[in-house]
């Protein structure tokens, strides 16, 4: 189930940057609030299911941060009166964040911890990726560039502990 | 008192040296009553910089640039901001001497180090 929900994502986050290889501002904007939302509904999802100190905490990390990242994004977009314009990536993150709840909601304990924490491994990755590859080169806008490299950051140290918490797991497992 | 008249001079030598090093004295103590001021910027998710050296009764102010909450918590418990919301600052003010390693309790990859001389 793990490899069959990773799957998806690898397949979608392709899409995403064969799809949008140069998508506009606005579009780059809807990807940026959909990808923060799909990881803030995981986060709060293992904050409420998880038993694990480790996991709860990271979980509640991804709501609080990305929930900053999302408002200072909305914030910008609404300055520079883009309309953030939905696309086939920002949907394809949105149906692969779907289908990661609909496998973590049928896994519990140890399982729901372990696929939980490679999800996010993955996740992170391919968002770190996609901002690398299209999203920071596509930017029209000085500021919305600017705002991207500036959450840059976020992703790495994000995908650095949840490599650890994963590490962690497995060693206990 | 005949050998302060004889050698009148050097006592007045003597007194100006004194003054001079009460002097040199004072200024050194002015010196040390008036602490800096330095600032460490919390942002993509860094210390910048990441290695600070201040002297005790220095004053050290951790701002916030990121757009989620970051702290500055002492490895060995000497001091701890806890949440420091995007846009704030805290304030510390070592008053010992000694190498302080610090991070943000939220990111683990987060580190810093104070120096207190």
């Amino acid at each position: 189930m793990k490899q069959i929900s990773l799957l998806v994502l690898a397949g979608l986050l392709a899409t995403m940057t064969v799809a949008a290889a140069e998508p506009n501002d606005a579009q780059i904007a809807a990807i940026v609030v959909t990808a923060n939302q799909v990881d803030i509904d995981a986060g709060k999802l293992a904050m409420s299911k998880s038993h694990n100190a480790e996991i709860k905490s990271f979980g509640k990390r991804m709501v609080t941060d990305h929930t900053g990242v999302n408002k200072s994004a909305v914030d910008l977009v609404t300055k520079l009166k883009v309309t953030p314009e939905d696309n086939e990536t920002a949907q394809s993150l949105k149906a692969g964040g779907e289908e990661n709840l609909k496998n973590l909601r049928s896994l519990s304990g140890a399982a729901f911890d372990n696929a939980y924490i490679t999800h996010e491994v993955a996740y992170h990755q391919q968002v770190l990726d996609a901002l690398d590859q299209v999203l920071i080169p596509s930017a029209q806008n000085p500021e919305l560039k600017g705002l991207l490299v500036k959450v840059r950051p976020a992703f790495v140290a994000h995908l650095e502990h949840a490599k650890k918490i994963e590490a962690s797991l497995a060693a206990k497992s | 008192m005949a050998a302060v008249c004889r050698y009148g001079l050097p006592s007045g030598v003597a007194l100006a040296l004194v003054l001079l090093c009460s002097s040199t004295d004072g200024s050194m103590a002015w010196a040390r009553s008036t602490p800096a001021k330095h600032t460490v910027i919390m942002e993509g998710v860094q210390f910048s910089p990441q290695d600070l050296i201040v002297k005790a009764g220095d004053t050290v102010t951790w701002v916030n640039r990121d757009p989620f909450p970051h702290t500055a918590t002492a490895d060995h418990g000497q001091f701890d901001s806890r949440a420091i919301e995007p846009g704030k600052s805290w304030t510390f003010i070592p008053k010992k001497a000694g190498s302080l390693s610090y991070g943000c309790t939220y990111h683990p990859t987060m580190k810093g180090t104070l120096r207190v001389e």
